[in-house]
């Protein structure tokens, strides 16, 4: 110990410190709520343990429910997409604005698709249910020059899944696609001068130089996102969402609030907001775990 | 050299843990501070002013003033409808000057947060308040709310305070409304909560319609469902508005259906269908509204209306304050509403629209059996108190005040519009604790006609003559009174009270048979049955299958609803 110490990194790991100590107050400290989900647990009575344990009654209930499949598998199914469509958008376009010589250009670009990144859902939210209004929405008055009947993307089971993610996407690629582009400035330009001597077009050097060159930060990206697997979007289905759509639309942490929030069913929650955590803990494992056979990339 | 170094490391350490520690632990010793403060003002209060201590044997005043003054603690739940004069607050205004001046009480709130709607960011923050344990000594909440805390066994007795302390006034007004709003705060024979009786008739459903556009295209005035549906359809087709384009629709709607501007409980009650309502069945049970045949025939109606673009395509994407706003935009014509919407939205379609004008009338039967409105029980909220608060009696010496300001007989027309309606702001929200007669807001309607039939403006009390000065500011003609629309709309010969005196006369509005705290099953199971319900029906009406309807009923029973019809029928066997 002492003798680690001595090495020039201390004050580095000393860096930490502050860090380490907030996620425990805030991430470490509040887990011991956990235990809400075996309780019948009486909100008004104080403490944490003040309350009659039950066991697993809690996830019993929630697997009774006649929502509750139909609520895993729509979170599922938007999350994945997702993560899919989420992943494969910025790779292409930081692909296609690496090729743009006029910096101008490139800067513009970049800059307009980044913006909505800053917009909070509530605000989009609001947006949305305008520009996609059946009547008077912009997109549906686009559509009927082309002699479409108006769509109610909101209100249709079969197109909101698709709204949410193609807005998500559009929200969130800008903001993607500059990690990429920063990767892509990483690699040695040597690389392509000795591609063009060898004969290699464009295509050929996207192909073997630039693309095996982003890998590492892919992969990172990847991890990252498998965490996510269950993280459907609150804020952005909360705020689209409605009666209507529940079918197709109504996520696991939009359950979680209705129930927990406004009925203050806090073990019920609690219980579903586990069940996915430890979902959630298994996916990232996983993926950290092929992380590191494949990309040979590892935290630790 | 090592070793400072590890000191280095220690210290910095310390450091560290002392910022979070310090950052932490602040509010709670403020917190703290202010406890003991309060306790040592309640014991100066105790031992300084004898007429006040709880231990004292003397006469309680109703509206005694505390010397030294006292502060309490509560919460606020406010909406986008608080307006303030200049430089006023929630925390400082005329009521928490008055009461200061003239109880000696001091409000302090521990948190002000706006949404009051069911469900909304008020609830919430209350929910979060109940489950930490960060209680103030007064606390508003619901019945849900209420019989939490009562489990928990947080709460103080209130039945000798509310004998001792509450002013005969006070009692009546809690009575007004039948023996119910006390027995809804009622638990094994101990009174938990004061409730803020409301007026159930006040809640009564009814039919809007822009005679207006009634006139324009030569239509009956609404007697019938018929009638109804035949208004929505020209009000759709034929361009009510005069504008070349067909975006008016017949009728109103928003997303959830039942409650709030624009809501359907008016139209269902036409049907004899009474969502989420307990009713009497043949057999003098009580059954659920909402699985009842009659709501089926009234959603394939809605359903055909929908088709046919009578009711607003997007009304699953609106709730009533952007239903509102399509009426302030003057794009619908009729919709099933309340006695107040005058003043919400209506007046804001008179003020877009000079010619706008909004009739109000009974609700209508789709047979020859008389249409009935059915309302719930008139208490939104209750106000319990703490286990160790010291002057539990404070918050009945507020709402005495409050009844005393606003319809005793010794306050004057000067004194009641200081504290309820000066400058066209709704000044009585701020008051913490409140109490409203059953029926004022109708003899409202009764003397303020009379007074403008007969001229003779002396019978009237300090609210009514402060409501007939604005309708006749607007009936002046003067520019800007649309607020005197509102109020001429509400209270005026032809407003919506006359509806409302309608039903009263002719015994129709019918009670819900329901009014316990919730039960068991209802709190484990009533979200997921709301829920099941509202998408269900938005469904329906948005054009699925009507017998889905009958699968709803299925699982509603099987979901809980069975037990949940036990358990109310059990608690009206044994009320």
């Amino acid at each position: 110990m002492l003798q680690k110490l001595k090495s020039p990194n201390w004050p580095l790991h000393l860096m930490l410190l502050p860090g380490v100590i907030l996620v425990l107050i805030y991430s470490y400290g509040p887990m011991l709520g956990i235990v809400i989900a075996f309780q019948k647990f009486m909100p008004a009575r104080g403490g944490l343990f003040d309350s009659p344990w039950i066991g697993l009654d809690n996830f019993r209930y929630v697997l009774d429910m006649p929502d509750s499949m139909r609520i895993l598998k729509n979170t599922v199914i938007i999350a994945v997409f997702k993560i899919i469509v989420g992943f494969v958008v910025p790779i292409i376009v930081s692909l296609l604005l690496n090729e743009v010589r006029k910096e101008f250009f490139k800067r513009g670009i970049q800059t307009l698709i980044y913006l909505p990144h800053f917009l909070s859902w509530i605000i989009l939210g609001g947006i949305l249910i305008d520009v996609l209004s059946p009547s008077s929405g912009i997109v549906n008055q686009f559509l009927s020059l082309f002699g479409f009947e108006p769509i109610y993307f909101l209100g249709d089971n079969s197109w909101f899944r698709p709204v949410l993610v193609i807005t998500d996407v559009w929200k969130e690629f800008g903001f993607n696609t500059i990690v990429y582009l920063a990767a892509l400035t990483g690699i040695n330009p040597a690389l392509y001068e000795a591609a063009i001597v060898d004969g290699a077009g464009r295509w050929k050097q996207t192909l073997h130089i630039t693309l095996p060159g982003m890998m590492p930060i892919i992969v990172l990206t990847m991890t990252l996102a498998m965490g996510n697997v269950l993280n459907a979007g609150f804020d952005q289905v909360f705020n689209l969402y409605s009666p209507q759509v529940y079918e197709s639309g109504d996520i696991i942490d939009t359950f979680v609030y209705r129930i927990g929030l406004v009925d203050a069913q806090y073990g019920v929650a609690t219980a579903v907001g586990l069940f996915k955590s430890i979902v959630s803990f298994t996916f990232i494992s996983v993926s950290y775990y092929l992380a590191y056979r494949f990309a040979n990339y590892r935290i630790f | 050299m090592k070793k400072t170094r590890g000191r280095t490391w220690v210290a910095l350490l310390l450091i560290m843990m002392l910022i979070v520690v310090s950052a932490c632990s602040s509010p709670k010793k403020e917190e703290g501070g202010d406890k003991s403060g309060n306790s040592q003002a309640a014991a100066n209060n105790s031992g300084g002013a004898g007429s006040e201590g709880k231990t004292d044997t003397g006469p309680a005043d109703p509206l005694g003033k505390y010397d030294p003054p006292i502060e309490i603690t509560t919460v606020r739940i406010v909406n986008d409808t608080f307006k303030y004069a200049d430089g006023d607050s929630i925390d400082n205004n005329v009521w928490t000057r008055t009461l200061q001046d003239k109880l000696g009480i001091t409000v302090k709130n521990k948190w002000v947060v706006s949404g009051d709607g069911p469900g909304g960011q008020g609830e919430q923050k209350m929910n979060v308040s109940i489950a930490s344990g960060e209680l103030p000594d007064f606390i508003p909440v619901n019945s849900k709310q209420l019989k939490q805390l009562v489990e928990a066994d947080l709460l103080m007795d209130l039945t000798d305070v509310y004998e001792k302390w509450a002013s005969p006034f006070t009692k009546e007004i809690m009575n007004q409304d039948g023996p119910n709003a006390l027995a809804s705060a009622t638990f094994d024979g101990k009174l938990m909560a004061i409730p803020n009786t409301g007026s159930s008739m006040d809640g009564a459903a009814m039919i809007w319609v822009r005679t207006d556009w009634l006139k324009k295209l030569n239509l009956p005035e609404p007697k019938t469902m018929e009638d109804v549906f035949k208004i929505s359809e020209a009000f759709t087709t034929q361009d009510p508005d005069g504008n070349g384009k067909p975006d008016t629709i017949g009728i109103s709607l928003n997303k959830d259906l039942y409650g709030g501007y624009a809501a359907l409980d008016g139209f269902l009650n036409g049907y004899h269908a009474y969502p989420r309502q307990w009713i009497k069945d043949s057999s003098g049970k009580l059954v659920f509204g909402s699985i009842q045949p009659e709501m089926k025939q009234a959603l394939a109606k809605l359903q055909e209306l929908y088709k046919k673009g009578e009711i607003d395509r997007e009304f699953g994407v609106k709730d009533g304050g952007k239903a509102a706003e399509f009426a302030a935009a003057g794009r619908v014509g009729l919709h099933f509403g309340s006695m107040s919407n005058p003043l919400w939205p209506l007046v804001d379609n008179k003020k877009n629209d000079k010619n706008a004008e909004w009739q109000s009338y009974p609700i209508v039967s789709v047979d020859d059996k008389p249409a009935q409105p059915r309302t719930g029980l008139a208490v939104g909220q209750y106000y319990a108190v703490l286990k160790d608060t010291e002057n539990p009696e404070a918050l009945l010496k507020v709402i005495n005040l409050f009844v005393e300001t606003g319809w005793g007989e010794t306050t004057t027309p000067e004194n009641y519009a200081e504290h309820f309606t000066k400058g066209g702001i709704e000044r009585f929200k701020y008051s913490p604790f409140q109490a409203w007669p059953a029926r004022k807001n109708l003899d409202i309607h009764l003397h303020v006609s009379e007074a403008i039939k007969s001229g003779d403006k002396s019978k009237l009390n300090p609210e009514e003559t402060d409501n007939l000065s604005q309708i006749e500011a607007y009936l002046s003609g003067k520019e800007g009174t649309e607020l005197g629309w509102g109020y001429e709309r509400i209270f005026g010969v032809d407003g919506s009270f006359k509806v409302i005196n309608q039903y009263v006369s002719s015994n129709s509005i019918l009670a819900s048979e329901f009014y316990g705290a919730p039960t068991e099953t209802m709190v484990e199971k009533d979200a997921t049955l709301q829920k099941m319900e509202l998408e269900v029906f938005s469904k329906i009406i948005m054009g699925d299958s009507i017998d889905n309807f009958d699968k709803f009923v299925a699982d509603w029973k099987k979901l809980g609803g069975d037990k949940i019809t036990e358990e109310v029928n059990e608690w009206y066997a044994n009320k």
